[in-house]
């Protein structure tokens, strides 16, 4: 594609815009995905680190609301 | 002398304690080895940590810093821990966020070993010291003081010997003379005024401000010593102070 494009840049009359929205449009694509993919994987991944490395400020007392948890 | 905890990361903590701070040290027990808990707190799945590990040889490992908030007593059932903090009926602050925790190898039936002993309280005495914690049954405590399901630490280990100990080595002499001659003494710091005994590990009543003129009904001149001052005054309310924070005469 480059040499292509190359070869019709030598042609001055050639209209440009011919080629290069073709570009532009694969360079937008793949940023969509790119940035679709990664937004996909981030949200969960920043959601779990969120819980994982906070504790809550408060805490409730387990003997008040029936909890027979035992350990 | 100082220990040296052999440094074992885990990655189950939170960083920093949400502007709380150390206040007291809760004891557990591991119901396992020393060598089974650094592979547990080391697993990102377990989500549980303590600050600290003792094995029955005395070893001590460091699994979060002091600054950080290991997760060791995040749940609450019944607490019977007097100087839990309630936030509102049923609510309490997250224990984690002011408190040290240190797992200690065995379950619930071992005997604790003397060196064990040894090592946990030489440690608990230096934690203490480092945030100013009063080493008294208060601030030493048993998990299960706040999470009354579990049997944490156990039922050998002696909580008011490991106290004892930890006391000891802070240089607190729990048997001094007390010479009754009243007097006044003038601050020339700010200066704290303690519960109990002449020493650093009680719980302090209020902090004097400097120039502060107090009355005394006898003074001490064996208690902690604290830079190469062993004296300590008495209050006409039975509380202590430092000597080396006055001057007399006033």
């Amino acid at each position: 594609m480059i040499i292509m494009v190359l070869n019709n840049l030598k042609d001055y009359s050639l209209d440009v815009s011919k080629i290069i929205p073709i570009i532009q449009n694969n360079n937008l694509v793949l940023l969509g995905l790119s940035s679709a993919t990664y937004a996909a994987l981030k949200i969960p991944e920043n959601s779990s680190t969120k819980t994982s490395a906070s504790q809550p400020e408060n805490v409730k007392d387990e003997s008040t609301d029936g909890n027979t948890i035992k350990g | 002398m100082a220990t040296t905890p052999t440094q074992i990361p885990s990655p189950n903590y939170t960083a920093g304690r949400m502007n709380y701070r150390p206040e007291a040290i809760v004891i557990h027990i591991m119901e396992g080895s020393l060598s089974g808990t650094d592979s547990w707190f080391k697993n990102r799945q377990s989500s549980v940590s303590a600050h600290y590990g003792i094995g029955t040889n005395g070893e001590i490992h460091q699994y979060v810093q002091e600054n950080d908030t290991a997760w060791h007593a995040g749940r609450v059932n019944a607490p019977s821990w007097n100087l839990i903090k309630p936030v509102r009926n049923g609510l309490y602050r997250n224990p984690n966020y002011y408190t040290i925790g240190i797992e200690h190898e065995g379950n619930e039936n071992s005997e604790w070993t003397d060196t064990m002993y040894e090592s946990s309280s030489s440690l608990i005495a230096e934690v203490a010291q480092r945030w100013n914690i009063p080493i008294d049954r208060y601030h030493i405590i048993g998990h299960h003081e706040i999470y009354s399901l579990k049997t944490c630490p156990g039922f050998k280990v002696d909580l008011d010997k490991l106290v004892d100990m930890s006391r000891r080595k802070v240089g607190y002499n729990p048997s001094f003379t007390i010479i009754n001659q009243a007097g006044s003494v003038k601050t020339t710091s700010q200066l704290r005024i303690r519960i109990g005994n002449p020493s650093t590990m009680n719980p302090v009543l209020r902090i004097a401000p400097i120039g502060e003129v107090i009355n005394y009904v006898g003074y001490t001149d064996e208690g902690q010593e604290v830079a190469e001052v062993t004296r300590w005054y008495k209050t006409v309310d039975g509380n202590w102070f430092w000597g080396g924070g006055v001057v007399e005469g006033y």
